[in-house]
């Protein structure tokens, strides 16, 4: 009977452990966090891109959940959330593995694309470049291109630009405003008729009005240079009225 | 009656015995993967661009990591694996979030050069 009475509460204790191991053994069943796992695995797995570009970690996610449902036939609860925390996040590694490999594939493409781009918008440059020269005279020289404008009016004895030649000057314009890096010197030059030094300064006030007129059409005055020649340095004789008429002219040296 | 008595005693000395055992197996062998998480979170957590784009999972890798060192500390060696698997996962999460926004970004930049430039080409025609 003392024995009996003293193993009371070890008996209850045993009792007690017993009730808590079979219940703890009990298996969980529709457990939500497992169920809504479960699904997202379900949708993820309809995925087209997750399918093709993150394969392996929806596997890794399928063999966690077929670990969270093990214990949580077993009853292991603590082992069940901490499988499916596992599984949820191989899930989210999947979409953002997905999504990258498919921008990569992306990129790919767009790079193509950015290259074709490129290459015709150089094509169209070049091209354009031409073309806007293409409308002047020009020659070479040491200093670089030389566009040689005889055809520009100013009044006789002025330096008024006409209207009708302004329009002489767009392609010039154009130019310049899609080649930044380029500066020009513009140079004024005149027929002998009159005197020196008033020539100088007459060509000097022209190459100031063309600079003018291409400041006034959006150009950076910084990017260009005037200078008056005068009559020194005809291109032909002064003898005709059509070699006078070459002589007068503005000479624009695209710089190098 | 002494014998049953006695049989009883067996029986709850051997349940208290087998708890003991089960609890005791519980905390199985050093945790393989803390080591891993560590060396993990060395190299990921400094990553200034993992930091940016993926704090929160940084941030709960780093107090599961923290969690686990503990664990181990204590000798809880299951709890410790468990932590440290579980701070493993959010660093890989972290690093493919960060590669996954990274490469949008390039997609984003990409898109916008391509329609500068088309524009570019259509003025110019």
């Amino acid at each position: 009977m003392i024995i009996s009475l003293k193993n009371k509460p070890l008996l209850l204790a045993s009792a007690l452990f017993y009730i808590v191991f079979v219940t703890g053994c009990a298996s969980i069943e529709n457990y939500p966090p497992l169920e809504r796992l479960k699904t997202s695995y379900g949708q993820l797995q309809q995925n087209q891109d997750v399918n093709n570009y993150a394969a392996t970690q929806l596997y890794d996610a399928n063999q966690f959940i077929s670990k969270a449902e093990t214990a949580a036939d077993k009853g292991d609860k603590k082992l069940l959330d901490h499988y499916v925390y596992l599984s949820e996040n191989h899930l989210k590694i999947a979409e953002e593995v997905a999504n990258r490999k498919k921008n990569e594939a992306y990129i790919e493409e767009l790079s193509e694309q950015r290259s074709d781009l490129l290459i015709q918008s150089r094509t169209q440059e070049a091209q354009k470049a031409r073309n806007e020269l293409e409308a002047y005279k020009t020659k070479n020289s040491k200093r670089g291109t030389v566009l040689v404008l005889d055809n520009l009016l100013f009044d006789t004895g002025g330096a008024t630009l006409h209207k009708g030649s302004q329009r002489n000057l767009d392609p010039l314009v154009r130019y310049m405003k899609d080649h930044l890096e380029r500066n020009i010197s513009i140079e004024g030059h005149t027929d002998n008729v009159g005197g020196e030094s008033l020539n100088v300064d007459l060509s000097f006030r022209r190459a100031e009005a063309v600079k003018n007129y291409l400041v006034a059409s959006g150009i950076n005055g910084n990017r260009i240079n005037t200078r008056g020649f005068g009559e020194s340095l005809p291109v032909t004789s002064n003898n005709t009225a059509q070699g006078r008429q070459q002589n007068r002219r503005v000479e624009i040296v695209i710089l190098d | 009656m002494g014998t049953m008595k006695l049989s009883k005693c067996t029986f709850s000395l051997a349940m208290v015995a087998i708890f003991i055992f089960l609890n005791g197996c519980s905390s199985g062998p050093k945790s393989r993967t803390l080591p891993i998480a560590q060396s993990t979170m060395a190299n990921i957590g400094k990553d200034a661009d993992v930091v940016k784009s993926s704090s929160l999972e940084l941030r709960v890798a780093k107090d599961k990591l923290e969690q686990a060192e503990n664990a181990a500390q204590d000798k809880e060696n299951e709890t410790a694996e468990r932590l440290a698997q579980e701070a493993l996962i959010n660093l890989e999460l972290a690093e493919a979030k960060t590669k996954a926004k990274k490469t949008a970004k390039t997609v984003k930049d990409m898109e916008r050069s391509i329609s500068t430039l088309r524009n570019e080409l259509e003025r110019a025609q």
